[in-house]
């Protein structure tokens, strides 16, 4: 069991912004973050449970029908979340739609029971679990927290005791509450903020990337060469 | 063949552990589903505007309906003589395939005939108008609520609709939608339904150009039309036993 199997989710391999998977769904539920939060919520408990009876079974589950038999156990905690959440929190349910069912055919889900779970311990698998919902948690909620704000001038949480929040868990902000942007939260707006974001993810990865090498030449003290960068690397 | 049958066999065994779970869920979530569906329902006619006492719900007779479905559903389903003489003589053949509703019909008929639609479980309702609550001042029917059924941005869009006994909207409410927040969803904001408030038939606001502040509905076109083209459709509904009618 290693720690690393967790961390590698939230950052280096951001599910959203690093292996961009699951795009889908990020476009689509994306425009208010109590969705976000909400769509976050469903598809961490079927990576969770999806990743924990993948796993228990890979030496059950014969190759030849590993596909479909993965499908069946994700199917199965997607109903399981959809009819939890239609019982229990019906407007969130109303709001995020047709997407619940659809978390069947998210790519991150298969991605990590084909990639990970079937060849990993029930521990690990766990943590790649955790490490990859809150990953995906954390690109949805940033995003629909760009659109939400410049699109509609408000974010949107749960009622909370606070007084900044009104009744139905919403905050507004001033000036953009009556000149909102509206393309942010258009489909369109998806797109934008997504490619934003990721442009602005790959400037600090590039900068991190001249910082390790500045420091690895002055240690050598010989100049570099993209040769020598290769060769670090693996 | 026994590279086959393994495989065959643990996925059987897969999908029925599937299976059993899914049912234990279902028998679990099936009641709070449908208080929460009745909650809505409940929470919605105590904000919504309405004159004169709310009567039962009923499911509203639909204008049009498949002779397949009028015969094996509706007349099947229906035993007692009585309740089948109120369909037959509210129905008339359209086409090979459709009956529809006479157009002469007083609220009584309506009512009458809602009442045996409502009775018959194996019905499940269609269309623009589905169900409908009459409101009564005294022994008189003043109007109806109706629960109409359009298309929005993002999906179908159900609200309830109260109605005067000649079709005039009095006011209107959305149940369930599908739009966008920021845009369509604002058709739920407060204020939104004034626009169409007084209008009736051909004078509920459909197309911007009938409105008197177009602006306000800008980005937003389609939830603008689906709310009004199914308030419409209740107008349309009502005007056909309404007042005018009733002579």
């Amino acid at each position: 069991m290693k720690i690393k199997e967790f961390t590698k989710g939230l950052f280096r391999e951001n599910p959203t912004f690093v292996i961009m998977l699951g795009l889908c769904p990020t476009l689509a539920v994306s425009n208010q973050v109590v969705n976000a939060i909400g769509m976050s919520a469903a598809v961490l408990f079927v990576l969770l449970g999806s990743n924990i009876i993948i796993s228990l079974l890979k030496n059950f589950i014969p190759d030849k029908v590993r596909i479909p038999s993965y499908i069946i156990v994700i199917a199965s905690f997607v109903t399981i979340v959809d009819l939890v959440m239609q019982a229990f929190i019906p407007p969130l349910s109303e709001s995020l739609g047709v997407f619940v069912p659809l978390i069947v055919v998210n790519c991150i889900i298969l991605g990590r029971a084909e990639g990970f779970a079937n060849r990993h311990p029930v521990s690990s698998s766990i943590l790649d679990a955790l490490g990859m919902g809150l990953g995906f948690a954390m690109g949805l909620t940033l995003i629909a927290l760009f659109r939400e704000i410049l699109g509609a001038g408000m974010i949107t949480l749960f009622p909370l005791p606070f007084d900044f929040i009104d009744e139905k868990g919403q905050i507004f902000i001033p000036a953009l509450r009556d000149a909102p942007a509206g393309v942010f939260i258009a489909p369109a707006g998806a797109l934008l903020v997504i490619g934003l974001l990721k442009a602005f993810f790959n400037q600090i990865e590039l900068k991190q990337e001249w910082i390790r090498e500045k420091i690895r030449r002055l240690g050598k003290k010989k100049p570099f060469s993209p040769k020598e960068k290769k060769g670090a690397e693996a | 063949m026994k590279e086959l049958l393994i495989p065959g066999v643990k996925l059987f065994t897969i999908c029925l552990a599937a299976a059993l779970l899914l049912g234990l869920i279902n028998a679990v979530t099936k009641g709070p589903i449908a208080d929460a569906e009745k909650q809505t329902v409940e929470k919605a006619l105590k904000e919504i505007k309405f004159d004169g006492e709310r009567g039962d719900y009923l499911v509203a007779p639909p204008v049009e309906l498949s002779k397949e479905i009028y015969e094996k559903t509706v007349l099947a389903n229906t035993t007692d003589t009585v309740s089948k003489d109120t369909i037959q003589k509210l129905y008339t053949g359209k086409d090979e395939n459709t009956v529809m509703l006479t157009t002469t019909l007083t609220a009584a008929d309506i009512i009458s005939a809602a009442a045996v639609f409502t009775a018959i479980k194996e019905y499940k309702p269609k269309g623009a108008v589905r169900a409908m609550f009459p409101l009564k001042k005294g022994d008189e029917i003043s109007g109806f609520i109706l629960e109409i059924w359009g298309v929005g941005y993002g999906g179908d869009i159900k609200m309830f609709g109260v109605y005067d006994k000649d079709g005039t909207v009095r006011d209107a409410l959305i149940l369930k939608d599908a739009e966008t927040p920021g845009l369509g969803k604002k058709a739920r904001d407060k204020g939104y339904m004034d626009k169409y408030i007084g209008t009736k038939t051909r004078t509920v606001p459909v197309i911007k150009a009938m409105l008197d502040n177009p602006d306000a509905v800008t980005g937003a076109t389609i939830t603008f039309t689906g709310v009004g083209d199914a308030l419409r459709n209740g107008s349309r509904y009502i005007s056909m036993f309404g007042e005018n009618n009733e002579n």
